[in-house]
């Protein structure tokens, strides 16, 4: 069977230039089903991305602007009470925010208060919002991109290392390359560009994808490489702790994502090349060191310390 | 040094600790210290729950005073071991009083080996040698309690139980080391003796004898010595007259020794040439510390040991008190003839004197019986005669006799223990011209069946007589061996079963309870097991320790020893190392591994060389890069290995191995 991955890389190429690793890691993260960080200076590209991620694989979009003023019914939902035509009863109706949707563009997630944050997380830990009392399932799949400001900026909130842990993956997507800048000077504007883009799979196809990503076999000796990265964030690297269990089934889980996409479905086992691939983007938010922004030095250590064969 | 504090599950194992080595020094402990230490331990203990404070520093000096005036009461103004040594432990014991800090906690810990060490000079039996183990262990435990976490108190409570493994590790690993120290290690003789008792503490056989002397001692059932004949059966119990010391003075009450001058007490190397008629019994025997010259010998026994000598009377004299236990060899001739030739004036007029005007109805008894059988040894029946036939008793409670008292004992109460008997009997020879004398020892002995050696204990303490024949010499005449048959032929327990005196005064003791059979065989084995220790461990001396080492060995001297003691401790701590390295060595690689470090390393001198986290294939790919000739193979290794590994988790076949092992010679070394 010929899986449409490389389409789908190929038509997202187009929209963001030169930025193939981030696309892929994006990828693997939505066919992981994992949440998505994306975390850059403004103007980098972070919600064109998210824009031709969700038209090429035809999902529902919505989009929230964190602001400081963000209220959690903002993001859930509210009831209101509509008076019927002509008459003076009426009743409460939930209107749905736009939280209910396939794809959820959380834009500058760290300009809002912590409350209205943890009505997203919330959402993106259960599946499921409640509110007022009524627990409503959101749409499969769910999969949120957020974008956040470096800490450093002013005005931010930084989610705290337990919200940081619900993303499978915190990518970077860093200034364009030379080339891939003249490109975008010369060429069409990029939003419009991704918002004309037209669905390359199905939600089945999607769902069969996901699927096969569990089905990636993961060999005792990519095991026992991974959990040597384990023990060495744990008790060797110096951080100031290590990789939960949960980080390490998020490690396994998004390097399985990142074996389909980079094997394109030819492959059905890992490789260490995979974890190692997708490993800045899984571990480097997680482990504390990295939390002070700009830490890349994490992942880039554990690289280099942890033998693959011993 | 900071003052850290003291994790909370430390301060009990100090506490118990320092309650073992005091159970060291039991034997000599006084009352009052055992009050303080009470005390002590218990306001420590309510100081760890918060309910008392720590003293303060006037009380800590009346502590102190509180301890020298205890100690004062209990041992006056003498000055000698057991009181420095008291003094030593009251103020251990007062340390755990201001054990605040981790520094104090040390000092404790430390002190408390050194109270240890201490605890050895008064006794060395393999209790003692048990209890100092258990304190070393749990010594070693506190002091490694003292550094562990000081959070977990009691919570982590079981994991004392791992400290106090750790710490029995750590001593059974250093067993080779304790053994190749107590093997090698140069003894040396003591730089000084010294009297470790006090004396009246310590039942034993005295230099004199008067009436209820030996019924005292009979009360203890401390070892005396313990004898082993080799592979042999022992000799028939009523001849197992152990002689320690023969008293020919008598003032009238008191027997005692007459002082012979050097030169005609000692028994030269012709004397014994002679003294060797018929056959001999050698044995070996095991003293415990008497304080006093005299070892123990049957009739008549040469001493194998140098420094040791056979007097005139028979006996065996050390050339200095025994201090601590001792083992020597001896042999005896009970054949011999010899004693005949030993009745110089000096010795003659001593055997027969007797205080003026004493006893007057003895003397006539005993000058009565001289007429009707005038030799000495139809006399000698006849006097036993008397014995036998008047109702004489054998008791441990004699009644007390005033003056005349031998004419009280043999006419009106003929009540008494053994040296009521000898006494009388020599009197009543010595009356009638016979020259006679008391002999002090041990009598009989209990027979350990399994092992093979028989033990003496006090209350064997025996006294019996000596009449000089004409034609004989010295012959042994036992009265009361005629009174009490079956104190000769079973023992004393058995000779006052009907009174139920045997050992009343001692409180508790398991030769009490004989008849318990498991406790018996309890009893004897603990019994063997403490002849044994004494046998093969304690009495490793300078002369033993040389003859083990030249003989097994091959070490002449000290210098050698030294050295073989230094190797020894090179050995003991290369095969420790190499112990811990087989222990954490990385576990052993499988082919594929050994190829690939070896292609690896190979690769690296050719000058291919990629970081250390990087996957394996990407030195195959770094290669084939630079040799497009290879390309071919490599990337079937790549595809090969990665398969293997990775898909079919299983270790790479013979060709992978085969074709690494090419690629690995065909590599060009720069």
């Amino acid at each position: 069977m010929s899986l449409p991955i490389e389409t789908i890389v190929g038509q997202l190429n187009q929209v963001i230039l030169g930025k193939e690793l981030q696309i892929k890691l994006a990828l693997a993260c939505l066919l992981a089903r994992g949440h998505l960080l994306i975390e850059d200076l403004p103007g980098m590209g972070k919600t064109t991305l998210s824009h031709a991620l969700a038209g090429t694989l035809g999902l529902e979009y919505k989009r929230i602007q964190f602001t400081s003023d963000l209220l959690p019914a903002d993001i859930l939902g509210v009831s209101i009470f509509e008076r019927q035509a002509d008459s003076d009863t009426g009743q409460f109706r939930f209107h749905p925010g736009p939280v209910f949707s396939q794809v959820l563009l959380a834009d500058e997630i760290n300009r809002a208060t912590p409350k209205a944050q943890s009505a997203l997380l919330e959402a993106m830990e259960e599946g499921q919002v409640t509110v007022e009392g009524e627990t409503r399932p959101l749409p499969d799949p769910f999969f949120v991109i957020a974008t956040q400001n470096p800490v450093s900026q002013s005005g931010t909130f930084p989610l705290p290392e337990s919200q940081l842990d619900r993303f499978l993956m915190c990518i970077q997507l860093g200034y364009p390359d030379e080339r891939a800048e003249r490109e975008l000077l010369e060429g069409r504007d990029r939003r419009a560009l991704a918002n004309a883009l037209k669905a390359l799979v199905s939600e089945k196809a999607l769902r069969q994808l996901q699927g096969l990503v569990n089905k990636i076999k993961a060999s005792s000796s990519v095991l026992d490489y991974l959990q040597r990265i384990v023990a060495y964030t744990r008790y060797e690297g110096g951080y100031q702790y290590g990789l939960s269990p949960r980080g390490a089934q998020a490690l396994l889980r998004a390097a399985r994502a990142w074996a389909l996409v980079e094997g394109e479905g030819k492959r059905n086992y890992l490789l260490p090349e995979d974890i190692q691939a997708v490993l800045p983007a899984v571990v480097d938010h997680r482990l504390a060191d990295a939390a002070d922004g700009g830490g890349h030095s994490v992942s880039q250590s554990i690289l280099a310390s942890v033998p693959v064969l011993v | 040094m900071t003052d850290k504090q003291i994790p909370r599950q430390a301060v009990w194992w100090l506490l118990i600790a320092q309650a073992a080595v005091l159970i060291i020094h039991i034997g000599y402990l006084p009352y009052g210290i055992w009050a303080v230490a009470a005390v002590i331990f218990g306001w420590r203990a309510l100081v760890h729950y918060g309910r008392a404070a720590y003293p303060s520093k006037l009380l800590k000096t009346l502590a102190v005073a509180g301890v020298i005036a205890v100690l004062y009461a209990s041992f006056g103004r003498q000055f000698n071991l057991e009181i420095a040594s008291s003094f030593l432990i009251a103020v251990s014991l007062l340390k755990l009083l201001e054990m605040r800090y981790q520094r104090d906690a040390y000092v404790v810990v430390l002190l408390g080996f050194f109270v240890l060490a201490v605890g050895f000079l008064f006794d060395q039996g393999i209790r003692t040698a048990l209890a100092g183990i258990l304190s070393a262990w749990l010594l070693t435990t506190a002091w490694i309690a003292l550094h562990q976490n000081p959070l977990g108190s009691t919570v982590l409570a079981h994991r004392s139980w791992r400290t106090g493994k750790y710490a029995a590790n750590i001593l059974i690993v250093s067993m080779p080391l304790m053994l190749v120290f107590y093997l090698l290690f140069p003894r040396m003789a003591p730089l000084w003796t010294f009297k470790l008792h006090s004396g009246e503490a310590r039942t034993g056989l005295s230099d004199n004898m008067a009436p209820g002397d030996f019924s005292e001692l009979s009360q203890s059932a401390d070892v005396a010595f313990r004898v082993s004949f080799g592979s042999d059966e022992p000799p028939p119990r009523h001849t197992l007259y152990w002689r320690a010391l023969v008293l020919n003075l008598y003032d009238g009450r008191r027997w005692t020794e007459a002082q012979r001058h050097a030169d005609n007490l000692w028994v030269g190397d012709q004397g014994l040439q002679q003294f060797r008629q018929g056959d001999s019994v050698s044995y070996e025997i095991i003293q415990e510390a008497t304080q006093k010259r005299w070892l123990y010998g049957l009739k008549y026994p040469i001493p194998v040991e140098k420094g040791a000598g056979l007097t005139v009377n028979g006996v065996v004299e050390f050339r200095e008190p025994v201090y601590s236990r001792m083992r020597y060899r001896m042999e005896s001739y009970p054949e011999t003839s010899w004693n005949q030739y030993f009745l110089d004036n000096y010795e003659k007029n001593v055997s027969l004197q007797l205080p003026r005007h004493s006893n007057p109805e003895a003397r006539l008894l005993a000058q009565r019986l001289k007429m009707r059988y005038p030799e000495t040894d139809k006399f000698v029946a006849a006097v036993l005669d008397y014995f036998r036939q008047q109702p004489f008793h054998y008791t441990l409670r004699p009644p007390p006799l005033g003056e005349n008292d031998i004419d009280q004992f043999l006419l009106q109460t003929r009540r008494g223990f053994c040296e009521h008997y000898a006494g009388a009997f020599v009197f009543l020879a010595r009356a009638a011209g016979v020259p006679a004398r008391v002999v002090t020892g041990y009598q009989g002995g209990e027979w350990n069946k399994e092992d093979r050696f028989l033990t003496l204990r006090q209350y064997d303490a025996h006294a019996w007589a000596e009449v000089w024949e004409e034609k004989k010499g010295w012959v042994r005449v036992d009265p009361t061996a005629v009174v009490a048959p079956e104190r000769i032929e079973s023992g004393l327990e058995q000779a006052v079963a009907e009174e139920g005196s045997f050992l009343e005064d001692s409180g508790f003791s398991v030769q009490k309870y004989k008849d318990i059979s498991w406790l018996n065989k309890l009893r004897l084995q603990l019994d063997s097991a403490e002849y044994y220790w004494q046998r093969w461990v304690l009495s490793y001396d300078q002369d033993t320790q040389k003859g083990f080492l030249n003989g097994i060995l091959g070490i002449a001297d000290y210098k050698q020893m030294l050295k073989v003691l230094a190797a020894s401790l090179v050995v003991f701590f290369t095969v420790a190392t190499l112990i811990l390295w087989l222990k954490n060595r990385p576990p052993r690689r499988d082919p594929f591994m050994r190829q690939w470090m070896a292609f690896e390393a190979k690769a690296r001198l050719a000058g291919y060389e990629v970081e250390q986290g990087e996957p394996p294939t990407q030195l195959l790919q770094l290669i084939a890069d630079k040799q497009p000739a290879w390309r071919a193979r490599l990337q079937w290794l790549i595809k090969e290995i990665n398969v293997s590994l990775y898909r079919d988790d299983q270790q790479p076949g013979r060709a992978v191995l085969r074709e690494l092992g090419k690629l690995r010679r065909q590599l060009k070394t720069q």
